[in-house]
């Protein structure tokens, strides 16, 4: 970290010095190794390591029962966040400028990946993943990155018409309406709704005028109505909402996944169990090392601790909008928007499905949820937040 | 490179940043102070609800099955015990699919442990099932083999649960009165269903946490609490007595074909303390839903195994045998009745022992001819009752009235349950006070036209008799805990002094002659004075609607011994019996007779001997062998008994009767002198039919002695009814054969 102490003038000779210099650099990708935002880095590697006991002793007693050995998943878990910690910071050094050139790339990447998964045989009768040998992923969770850093660069080149529809909704749409269509056919609502709410995010932080979202809104509350009436919609959500309004009427089938993560919440009391001591990870809660790891959370740690992980969430998204208005550029800006609000989004539906406030629908926890790829990209994008700090460290000093 | 080369165009503007306000002041509050509030909501508010519903289904309450209170008799026999036993489970859905080997090696071992067919046991193990139970309530030393078998082949599909079980020491007796208990140990008849809270205890329990698949949690985290055992029971049942009386009744029940049941009740008329109850056919203890009595079989015959029909009738039988009938039937008590008419008549100064009465073989009320046996012509009130005259008693009740008659009746206690301490006790028939006219009570008078059960007459009888008290009959004396700590005894309940006991003392005379030499001889025992009255009461129900005539009666007899300070009560009552001599007298009077020349002794009365009874009393025959002739001619002359000497010798070389043998005076003693003397063959004659004198004659014709067993003496036609040799067998000459005599009618 560089600390030059001068005026207002000194530092726009500094900057000026700096673009001459072009700094290190690989082809087109620069390096740049200012001083990163340290509180953001610590609440990431905070979470992450109570994520990564959490998970730890939420899938002991399942990884025990089902596969012998209690270190089952945690020890995959752990090889996927060193991993995922170092690419952490390779990226973190690396100009996030570069992503200008490689976001439509990587959205193709992406669209690609997403039809290829709809003929990969389907598991749990979905059609979400693909793999390559030991390698299997998501293609969704690239989309969500894809979809950020295409909607950042797309805001940043049309920034001065982005009241219009042309500009400021047409190229939108046409690149999120593919992606939302394969997601829906795979299917994976959650996935669905969360990147459809981080594009959102993503246009209106951009600058897209406010009526085109009023609109948009009425044209989706009338879709929805034409659904109601004509379509057996209402059938289909019914039983999913009756099962949310009273997760008892269904105790041993629908209803159980949250009966039991209720059970757990409650059980947890104000202090919890102690770490290491729920019962309801015991079999009771299906696969507590995935979706529902924040009740184990709950349970052992009580209202004080998952509290304190709520905040610790909380103070990341605020950390990292703390980022994006030091920015020193648009797209630094909406590529922080976009992945902390995905951050955030996540982990707050996720808490609200483990805690049925919403209906149950599958959606895991940053950090704490098992899953190597899904920790790596989330790892992957602190990296550019954290990129985006080094040029912020910058400004700042 | 945009960025770089504009970059004042590409400075976040102030509507971006805004926005960007926005977007994160929703996230946090909505998101993460929402969920706060939340899940504040459900771990404060909620959390002990969810928290007690986890808990439920985390935690596996295994009891701890306390072990049941043994059941003694008065004396400390045991009659009922529990043990601990051992069921055998196995989870054949533990055995992997394909471990054919495992399956083999259960089915071999089990079935050779628990002497078990191998093809069943193996049939289970491929079940796919969580529990199957391969045997119930093992003992201890299988529980140990079966043990070590899992130990040492490490088979985790098979356990040992605890478990209890029942067993009877003294094998199958007072079935009825002790009950028996079902697959949870639960008692469901007799004693063992009244005091089942206190012979259960009370369970403790073992709490483990468990996952959702049934597994112990990893964690320790259990609770024991320890069972508490049930309470011992002491009966006021004598075991001794009880059998005797089972004995009694079971010979009865075969002798004279009885269509029905008959029971027996004994009792200490001081205490209410009852010593022996039962009724005849019972069931196993050892086995108590197997139909085992020959008519019950027969009746049962008529159905097709596996119909619906059958599985009623089945089940009606078994409630029949399971049936207490002491409590539960309610009959006619007939002539046995009229000694409390007489008690109420005394009671009130409706008469004396010495009123002359004249039986003219009916009387009338209110148009209603009411007929006698026979007519008696004139007696006083003590023959009256020897009689069991009809018309007399008919006269007491009209004196009585009806009101008076109820409140008698009510005060022996006959229109309330008597109170004993078992299940299912009935309550007794009787006529609305409305219905209840002269004619009504003219019929009540002997004992027709209501009904009260066993337990009620007997209890009745012993408050005429016992100085006037009625007492509550109770079957438990003392409940006692595991450390032998007495919890609970129970003394007499006395309900109400019914009559004063001058009234009970002319009562007990007056019965004592009815014994004596009135209908209920039947139950004399020598040397003792025994009070009595038979019954012989017909079945209304049982009219048969052709010939009008009424088939069936109910034959019993009741008695109180001794007469001059009653101890006990007895009553026998035969339900329908099957031959034509069923009078009370007839069908119970003998059983009586031979229960309480066993029990007046056993309980500790010294008999005294009349000189008539004296004069009757049997001799003991001495050993005569290796002594003179002379020497024996003398001795047997002592014991007044006759002697006759085969041979020429001059010392006795043997002798019929043995040493030791009892003999009535005036018997034969046969004294062989000659060592090659050949011992003469006699055939035994006919007897049952005969008259004591009869037989006596037609046995000393054959060269036999004679013994009689009950009474031999008295007025009214005796009759040999049993003979210890058949007719045409053939005994040594000089043999003592036993006859059983009774006075018999077919009526009273």
């Amino acid at each position: 970290m560089t600390r030059v102490h001068s005026g207002p003038q000194a530092a726009g000779e500094r900057e000026a010095e700096a673009r001459k210099k072009k700094g290190p650099h690989l082809g087109f990708i620069r390096f740049n190794a200012n001083g990163v935002d340290l509180p953001f880095v610590t609440l990431v590697l905070l979470l992450l390591t109570i994520g990564l006991v959490m998970m730890f002793s939420a899938s002991y007693a399942y990884a025990y029962y089902h596969d012998g050995d209690s270190f089952y998943y945690i020890s995959k878990q752990l090889i996927f966040a060193v991993l995922g910690v170092a690419a952490m910071f390779a990226i973190s050094y690396v100009d996030y400028h570069v992503w200008h050139r490689l976001a439509l790339p990587l959205y193709a990447v992406a669209l690609l990946l997403l039809v290829l998964a709809l003929f990969y045989p389907a598991r749990s009768n979905v059609h979400r993943w693909v793999w390559f040998g030991p390698i299997n992923f998501q293609p969704s969770e690239i989309a969500k990155l894809a979809i950020i850093l295409a909607f950042a660069h797309m805001a940043v080149l049309f920034q001065k018409r982005i009241k219009t529809f042309k500009y400021g909704v047409l190229p939108f749409a046409i690149l999120l309406i593919p992606v939302v269509i394969l997601m829906v056919l795979e299917p994976h609502l959650s996935g669905t709704i969360l990147i459809v709410a981080i594009a959102l995010i993503m246009m209106f932080v951009g600058g897209t005028a406010f009526k085109w979202f009023a609109i948009g809104g009425g044209l989706l509350a009338g879709a929805l109505t034409v659904l109601v009436l004509f379509t057996d919609v209402i059938s289909y959500a019914s039983t999913r909402l009756e099962v949310w309004l009273d997760p008892f009427s269904d105790p041993r089938g629908k209803g159980w996944q949250t009966i039991q993560s209720l059970y757990a919440i409650g059980s947890g009391g104000l202090l919890g169990q102690g770490l290491g001591n729920s019962r309801q990870k015991h079999l009771y809660i299906s696969e507590p090392q995935n979706d529902f790891v924040f009740a184990v959370v709950c349970e052992e740690l009580g209202f004080v601790g998952a509290a304190i992980v709520i905040i610790l969430f909380a103070l990341l998204v605020w950390r990292g909008f703390v980022v994006a208005m030091r920015a020193p550029d648009s797209f630094g800006m909406l590529i922080t928007v976009g992945v902390v609000s995905q951050v955030g989004i996540q982990a707050a539906l996720n808490i609200a499905v483990v805690t049925n406030t919403v209906p149950n629908t599958g959606i895991s926890l940053p950090f704490f949820s098992y899953g190597g790829t899904a920790l790596m990209m989330i790892l992957f994008q602190m990296g550019l937040v954290m990129s985006v700090s080094r040029h912020a460290a910058v400004r700042r000093s | 490179m945009q960025t770089q080369s504009k970059p004042k165009t590409n400075t976040p503007s102030r509507q971006m940043r805004v926005r960007a306000n926005i977007v994160l002041s929703v996230l946090l509050i909505v998101g993460f102070l929402g969920l706060n509030v939340r899940l504040g909501y459900l771990q404060l508010v909620n959390g002990e609800y969810y928290q007690k519903r986890a808990l439920s289904q985390q935690l596996s309450d295994t009891p701890i099955y306390a072990k049941r209170g043994s059941i003694y008799d008065r004396n400390g026999k045991a009659l009922v015990q529990s043990a601990t036993a051992y069921t055998v489970i196995l989870s054949p859905n533990l055995i992997e699919d394909d471990d054919e080997t495992q399956r083999a090696l259960i089915a071999d071992r089990l079935s050779a442990i628990l002497d078990m067919d191998r093809e069943e046991i193996y049939q289970k193990t491929c079940k796919d099932s969580q529990y199957e139970v391969i045997k119930r309530r093992i003992e201890n030393d299988q529980a140990e083999q079966v043990r070590a078998f899992i130990d040492e082949n490490k088979i985790s599909s098979l356990t040992l649960a605890d478990d209890n079980k029942r067993y009877y020491p003294q094998g199958n007796i007072a079935s009825q009165v002790l009950g028996f208990t079902g697959t949870d140990n639960q008692g469901l008849y007799g004693i063992e269903k009244y005091y089942d809270q206190y012979l259960t205890g009370v369970n403790g329990r073992v709490v483990a946490a468990r996952n959702a698949v049934g597994d112990d949690m990893p964690d320790s985290y259990e609770t024991y609490i320890e069972a508490q055992d049930g309470y011992d029971l002491y009966l006021t049942i004598d075991y001794t007595i009880q059998s005797l009386l089972e004995k009694y009744l079971e010979k009865i029940y075969t002798e004279y074909q009885v269509k029905q049941s008959v029971t027996g009740i004994i009792m200490d008329v001081n205490t209410g303390e009852i010593l022996a109850m039962s009724s005849k056919p019972d069931f196993d203890l050892e086995d108590p839903f197997t139909v085992s009595d020959a008519q019950a079989l027969l009746r049962l015959e008529e159905y097709t195994a596996g119909t619906e029909e059958y599985s009623t009738a089945l089940a009606n039988e078994r409630e029949r045998m399971w049936q207490n009938k002491a409590i539960t039937m309610t009959y006619e008590p007939g002539s046995t009745f009229k000694t409390l008419v007489a008690a109420s008549a005394l009671e009130e100064g409706l008469v004396t022992l010495d009123e002359h009465f004249n039986c003219s073989g009916s009387i009338t009320v209110a148009d209603r001819r009411i007929r006698c046996t026979k007519t008696h012509g004139s007696e006083d009130f003590v023959h009256a009752l020897m009689n069991s005259c009809n018309p007399v008693f008919v006269t007491m009740g009209l004196r009585l009235g009806t009101d008076t008659f109820r409140e008698y009746f009510e005060a022996f206690g006959l229109m309330e349950k008597t109170g004993i301490d078992l299940p299912g006790e009935q309550k007794s028939v009787y006529h609305d006070e409305s219905a209840f006219g002269e004619v009504e009570l003219a019929i009540s008078s002997f004992g027709q036209t209501f009904k009260v059960t066993p337990i009620q007459m007997i209890t009745a009888v012993a408050a005429a008799t016992n100085g006037g008290t009625l007492v509550q009959p109770h079957l438990v004396r003392q409940m006692v805990d595991a450390d032998g700590n007495v919890v609970k005894s129970y003394g007499t309940t006395e309900k109400r002094q019914v009559i004063s006991e001058e009234v009970s003392q002319q009562l007990c005379q007056m019965m004592e002659q009815v014994v004596e030499t009135g209908t209920a001889k039947n139950a004399y025992v020598a040397g003792y004075r025994v009070a009595g009255k038979t019954g012989t009461s017909e079945k209304t129900e049982t009219r048969n609607p052709e010939t009008g005539r009424i088939e069936e009666v109910v034959a019993s007899m009741v008695a109180v011994a001794p007469a001059d300070n009653p101890q006990v009560a007895i009553l026998i009552l035969a339900d329908e019996p099957g031959v034509s001599m069923r009078s009370g007298g007839t069908v119970a009077g003998p059983a009586i007779s031979g229960i309480l020349s066993e029990i007046l002794p056993y309980l500790g009365v010294e008999p005294v001997f009349s000189e008539e009874e004296q004069a009757n009393m049997d001799v003991s025959v001495p050993d005569l062998t290796g002594g003179t002739v002379e020497e024996a001619e003398k001795r047997l002359k002592r014991l007044n008994l006759k002697v006759d000497i085969r041979g020429d010798g001059e010392n006795v070389i043997s002798q019929i009767p043995k040493k030791g043998s009892e003999m009535p005076k005036n018997g034969t003693v046969i004294l062989y002198t000659d060592s090659d003397a050949e011992i003469k063959q006699a055939t035994v004659p006919k007897l049952i039919g005969l008259t004591p004198a009869e037989a006596t004659r037609a046995l000393n014709n054959a060269g036999l002695n004679i013994k009689f067993n009950g009474i031999s003496s008295g007025s009214g036609t005796l009759k040999v009814y049993e003979q210890s040799v058949q007719q045409g067998e053939k005994v040594d000459e000089g043999t003592i054969i036993t006859v059983s005599v009774r006075a018999e009618a077919s009526t009273e």
